[in-house]
């Protein structure tokens, strides 16, 4: 009983050491590229973004401990050389880093004709990304199945939107 | 001086370990095909790491919708509509030396499960991939051929 009530004690005064904040997070003008030519077919893009939460965060001052959840709430793809995304037939974003294992974060499994702005939907497990947003570096990878050739490089315009809870 | 040559022998030799690490690691990208011959899977590295994508189904699309196959298994049900090719289904792999790639996964996109993963290079064409549960021995191993023969 004496035990039980010592783990007790020890679980409560961790839970009011812990404080957890929630904080957005917003990276725009995140450039995915992938190097004409490109062939009809399996293809992907990719974006290496350093991660300075303190800088990139307003409301996030001082030190923090970790990135106790993460969830990717908003995933907005522009193109930038080219006039639309008919070429693309689908896009499935996933996110890594070195210390962490690679994730689907979202899905546009068909790109509407004609657009040159579209938003994917978001996953709803995101398993792990907390772990890659406690990275430094992250990699963004744009998979996609293209319905033709090109021969110039494929650039593409990212803005996304996360939801983290953040351990001070 | 002598400390000085040392040094720069030192550091040049440290480099070049380094660099044939990655040369040797390298070895693995490139497009194989699993001994089933239903589908080849394109290996590319991706920071320090290789990451594996089905490129080519023998049956792209599925037999009872005639649309192109999609990853229906996928315990998030809100990325079923993934399509199979292009799927990533080797994540995560890194270059531990001696023709061995460790700490990656695989997934089974038949059942929608993802297992833990080891590749072995057997020659520069051959690949020994062992998915496993827990511990090595609990796994099953498919021998994979690089689709076109180095000369």
């Amino acid at each position: 009983m004496y035990r039980y009530f010592l783990g007790l004690l020890a679980v409560s005064l961790l839970i009011s050491c812990s404080n957890v904040e929630t904080h957005t997070l917003t990276l725009t003008d995140v450039e995915l590229v992938a190097e004409g030519p490109l062939f009809e077919g399996a293809n992907m893009a990719t974006a290496d973004q350093d991660i300075d939460l303190t800088a990139s965060i307003e409301s996030l001052e001082g030190a923090y401990k970790s990135v106790k959840s993460a969830k990717l709430t908003s995933a907005v793809l522009h193109m930038i050389d080219t006039i639309n995304f008919n070429f693309i037939d689908d896009i499935s974003l996933l996110l890594a880093s070195d210390n962490a294992d690679m994730t689907q974060v979202a899905l546009l499994s068909e790109v509407p004709p004609d657009a040159t702005v579209v938003e994917l939907n978001v996953g709803n497990d995101q398993k792990g990304l907390n772990k890659i947003l406690n990275d430094e570096k992250i990699t963004f990878v744009a998979d996609m199945n293209i319905n033709q050739d090109t021969f110039i490089d494929l650039r593409i315009r990212g803005d996304f939107i996360f939801e983290l809870e953040i351990v001070r | 001086m002598i400390k000085y040559s040392f040094l720069t022998a030192m550091i040049f030799f440290l480099f070049a370990g380094v660099s044939m690490g990655q040369e040797e690691g390298d070895k693995l990208i490139g497009v194989w095909e699993p001994s089933h011959g239903k589908a080849r899977v394109k290996i590319d590295k991706i920071g320090n790491k290789y990451y594996g994508r089905i490129v080519w189904l023998k049956e792209p699309n599925d037999p009872e919708t005639g649309k192109p196959k999609t990853d229906r298994n996928n315990p998030d049900e809100s990325m079923r509509s993934t399509p199979l090719r292009g799927y990533r289904l080797l994540k995560d792999f890194t270059y531990e030396g001696n023709g061995v790639w460790a700490n990656g996964t695989i997934y089974d996109p038949e059942n929608g499960s993802t297992y833990k993963c080891e590749i072995k290079l057997k020659d520069d064409n051959t690949i020994d991939i062992r998915g496993y549960i827990g511990v090595k021995t609990l796994g099953r191993t498919d021998e994979w051929k690089r689709l076109k023969m180095k000369k």
